[in-house]
């Protein structure tokens, strides 16, 4: 049969091409010796460092990182349970609830070495090398909730959560009177983040309501809004992850509410994109660097969350990712480098007093998680 | 060496020493050769049969504040309650019934056709179609949503052939059943070749010769012979297009929350496992019955596996 | 089956055409993206190999590629083997324990990929089994055995009895016969069936993301991308040219062999 004696030179050949890059390359050789070292377990979200970063860490202390990538906080939060890592990146959203579970390590920040940017090694000083926004929001929530967040994270990359607009369909001052109701408007095509916490940020926002409420009757107004939304927008509406980045700038849609961090890349490749922060509320966000309980090599986890707060790994992480740094150092000289004041307003992430930070609460969150699966089922 | 059955020895011996003579006694050819199946069966009962015991489990029970397990059908219950939730399946049914459709009509034919091809070309085809399926499926399907965006290729050709207005394909069924059919096509080619290119020759020949139109030799001979084929080809199509992540979100503008969507929503993003175990046995159930009846349909080879 | 029909044979070249054509319009596509200078893949900029350059250094992705092959080049074998032995031990039982077990072995094959992948989450969370390498090769197992059996088993009960039965009168060992007799006869399908779980393993996702602990592999490394990069593209295409150079090969060269297996089957 002469099909199947194809097959297999197909297959035999198939095998090798895919095979061939083993020979050709140095990441064998890297696999290679990694074996006899330290291995530091990473898990990060896809593209969120510079890989300069890692392979200087790995030079530096003659140890192997091995980087593992996840779409979102909820599937950190699952994976958790089930594997050990060193370092895991999630937003705040996912650490107040690792902290109610008692997963995460409180932080050594004396194990915490950084080299700032005239060179020098020294300890981290939060109130000097972090941001003043995000001095001030953690200062907030600390005072609000009790939550200290330092306690058990150390800052990444800092955000909030934004609206991108095509300037040749959209005007400043329809943006300005409809607020998030832009992306309830059939006239445009708008894009919505697929996450029940972020979709629901806004229907509260829009609806008068605190993004951080536990009523559930509120909840459920913000249900119906939402799943007006999916009504009367029908085909206008699309509900994306990072589809957006590539999508907006293609033309794609007109409006798209988005992480200031990817705000930026989306306008530097398109310069007829604008940004506005809705004044009637959006939520501010960061990512930060967690140590597990369960994780295998916690000195080494603290040596490379002092290796990424040093200033030029920094550097590094958000001329490549485009998401704002919390170090202080490190914003400055990003926003002293660009021309575009487009560029500059959205790096510096402008709050307001009608913005808020996430507060975990479980029953909420089940709430919420329910409905949106309801608003997504519904027609 | 062929070993010869020796009966257990004594009626009157305990039973512990029946069962070891039994186990001792020389086995047979035939018993060995049930032994070498031994490792398979493990496999199935540890990472097959166990686990979906588990599934079922998790779906009948409700964690308890105090650790406590309760026995409980309330999450199946919430899953018909909950409004939208069966139209959600009902919707990965309808899609999956659609592509599954259009994958056999697209399948049948090609399969039908190159069989009259010479061997070697023959297997050319087979290889030229399955061989997309060595890329990344991911990659493939976002390969389609850049010819179907409003930029793509698809509408500067209806656009130069037609001078049509560019048309938004993605988020639309279209698409959705579309990118699906690609990454099934392999699955529902290939059994229907292997079942077609088996066909004895002689059968049609014979009711060619015997004054039958092609058209009744194919619809009386050829397509009833070949029900197997389009049977196991059904079945590798409609059922993991009832439940793929992968198209639905990158085709679908992310409007589409198929049944696969929900079960993974419930699981990693609400962590409620065991509504999430529940609404898996009533899609496996479900989806078993379709399977079942679609099986009816080949009542022509119902018989042929009896011995 | 084979019948002459010059009738219709204009219409039916044409028609494979096109499939053919639906078949490779996404991979042109990502083949003409793989050379993009720009990491866009709707807008092409100017040609470069930056993508390949990519590919071969870039620590996270080839991590991702070797993996991806080491767990597919494991589970296959692994899955030949044990699926091949044991379509043979159930081509030998008696009906119902044959009907019982096939329609067990379809099992994974119909339950939707979601569906094992969480069972199988479950059973690795309850029996403390860490992620890994070992979880991932037992999950890709689980779900290709069932079509090594499936290749398999028909073929099996094609096959002559007598010759068996004559191996096994004349003295042959059951592995012996396993070996010189039956192995022989049904190595194309085995071989076969390899290409099918080689495939199914290296472009799985969705058990792959439920059971991969520490390791990632090409589906979850795109999938987690926050954009797109021609990267894959780069390898996809390395892998589409390696296919097209040996089905040209096999057809201009060989043209000696054709008769030795044109009527084998």
């Amino acid at each position: 049969m002469k099909m199947k004696t194809n097959i297999s030179r197909f297959l035999v050949v198939g095998l090798c091409v895919a095979l061939l890059p083993l020979v050709e390359s140095c990441a064998i050789e890297r696999m290679m010796g990694c074996l006899s070292k330290e291995t530091l377990n990473i898990y990060n979200w896809g593209e969120y460092m510079d890989s300069a970063t890692i392979t200087s860490f790995e030079e530096k202390y003659n140890v192997c990182v091995n980087v593992s990538t996840f779409p979102d906080n909820e599937t950190v939060v699952t994976k958790m349970r089930l594997q050990s890592f060193d370092v895991i990146f999630p937003s705040e959203v996912a650490v107040q609830q690792l902290v109610s579970e008692d997963r995460l390590e409180e932080l050594d920040w004396d194990k915490i070495i950084i080299t700032d940017k005239a060179g020098n090694e020294r300890h981290f000083d939060a109130t000097n090398d972090l941001i003043d926004p995000l001095v001030a929001q953690l200062a907030k929530a600390k005072s609000e909730t009790g939550f200290d967040y330092l306690k058990y994270a150390a800052p990444y990359f800092f955000q909030n959560i934004t609206l991108v607009y095509n300037t040749k369909v959209i005007s400043k001052e329809e943006i300005e009177e409809q607020q998030w109701n832009i992306l309830r408007n059939p006239k445009y095509k708008g894009a919505v983040r697929e996450s029940s916490r972020d979709a629901f940020m806004i229907a509260l926002h829009q609806l008068g309501y605190s993004s951080n409420t536990t009523d559930l009757e509120k909840i459920g107004e913000a249900e119906t809004w939402l799943k007006e939304q999916k009504k009367v927008m029908g085909s206008q509406i699309a509900y994306l992850i990072d589809e957006v980045i590539d999508d907006v700038p293609a033309g794609l849609y007109d409006a798209a509410m988005v992480f200031s961090g990817d705000a930026f890349t989306i306008m530097d490749a398109n310069e007829d994109i604008d940004f506005y922060n809705p004044s009637v509320g959006t939520d501010i966000c960061w990512d930060s660097m967690i140590v597990p309980k369960n994780a295998q090599n916690k000195e080494l986890a603290y040596k490379f969350i002092g290796h990424m707060l040093s200033y030029e790994q920094g550097l590094l992480n958000t001329e490549m990712v485009g998401y704002t740094s919390p170090l202080k150092d490190v914003y400055n000289d990003v926003i002293a480098s660009l021309e575009d004041p487009r560029l500059i307003g959205i790096y510096s992430v402008i709050t307001s007093e009608t913005d808020e930070v996430y507060s975990f609460d479980l029953a909420t969150k089940q709430a919420i998680e329910s409905a949106w699966a309801r608003v997504k089922a519904s027609s | 060496m062929i070993g010869t059955v020796k009966k257990a020895p004594g009626g009157r011996s305990p039973l512990l020493k029946q069962i070891k003579a039994y186990i001792k006694r020389p086995k047979t050819a035939l018993e060995r050769f049930k032994l070498l199946g031994i490792p398979y069966y493990l496999i199935l009962l540890v990472l097959v049969i166990i686990p979906m015991i588990l599934i079922l489990f998790y779906a009948i029970t409700t964690p308890n504040k105090d650790d406590a397990i309760l026995l409980t059908l309330n999450n199946f219950i919430a899953f018909f309650q909950e409004e939208g939730f069966v139209g959600v399946l009902w919707d990965s049914i309808r899609i999956s019934g659609i592509t599954t459709i259009v994958t056999l009509l697209i399948a049948y034919p090609l399969a039908y056709i190159i069989c009259d091809y010479k061997l070697k070309k023959q297997a050319l085809i087979i290889l030229l179609v399955s061989a997309p399926m060595w890329v990344n499926m991911l990659l493939r399907t976002i390969a389609w949503k850049q010819i179907l965006s409003t930029a793509g290729p698809l509408n500067a050709a209806l656009g130069w052939l037609f001078g049509m207005e560019p048309i938004n394909f993605l988020g639309t069924d279209f698409a959705v059943v579309l990118g699906m059919v690609y990454i099934f096509l392999p699955f529902m080619v290939i059994p229907i070749y292997n079942n077609l290119s088996k066909i004895d020759n002689r059968l049609i020949e014979a009711s060619l010769d015997l004054g039958a139109s092609r058209k009744y030799t194919f619809f009386k001979v050829t397509l009833p012979l070949s029900l197997p084929g389009v049977l196991s080809g059904v079945t590798m199509v409609l059922l993991p297009s009832a439940t793929t992540l992968v198209v639905p979100r990158f085709l679908g503008e992310g409007r589409y929350f198929l049944i696969g969507n929900l079960i993974e929503q419930k699981f990693l993003k609400s962590g409620l496992w065991n509504y999430g175990a529940a609404i898996s046995i009533i899609l496996v159930v479900v989806l078993f019955i379709i399977l079942f009846l679609t099986k009816k349909v080949d009542r022509f080879h119902k018989d042929e596996e009896d011995d | 089956m084979k019948i002459k029909k010059t009738r219709k044979f204009n219409f039916s070249v044409i028609y494979v055409i096109l499939v053919l054509i639906f078949c490779y319009a996404p991979i042109l596509s990502l083949v003409i993206f793989s050379f993009n200078s720009d990491r866009s893949l709707t807008n092409f900029q100017s040609f470069s190999f930056i993508w390949y350059d990519k590919l071969f250094n870039d620590g996270q992705v080839m991590t991702a590629v070797l993996n991806t092959i080491f767990v597919a080049v494991v589970a296959t074998l692994v899955s030949t083997v044990l699926g091949t032995l044991a379509a043979i031990a159930i081509s030998r039982m008696k009906k119902v324990m044959r009907d019982g077990l096939l329609n067990l072995n379809n099992l994974p094959m119909i339950n939707p990929e979601i569906v094992t992948a969480v069972s199988l989450l479950l059973l690795f969370l309850s029996l403390g089994i860490g992620q890994g390498y070992l979880t991932m090769i037992l999950a890709h197992i689980t779900f290709t055995i069932p079509y090594v059996i499936v290749t398999v088993y028909p073929k099996l009960r094609e096959m002559d009895e007598n010759m068996v039965e004559a191996s096994l009168d004349l003295g042959a060992t059951p592995l012996g016969t396993i070996w010189h007799i039956i192995i022989p006869n049904i190595k194309t399908v085995i071989i076969s069936a390899a290409s099918l779980c080689f495939t199914l393993s290296f472009d799985d996702f969705v058990i792959s993301y439920f059971t991969a602990g520490t390791v990632n592999n090409i589906s979850i490394y795109l999938y987690t991308l926050r954009r797109l990069e021609p990267t894959i593209n780069a390898l996809s295409t390395i892998i589409i040219t390696g296919i097209i150079i040996v089905l040209v090969l096999s057809n201009t060269i060989k043209h000696k062999k054709v008769n030795d297996n044109e009527d084998e089957d």
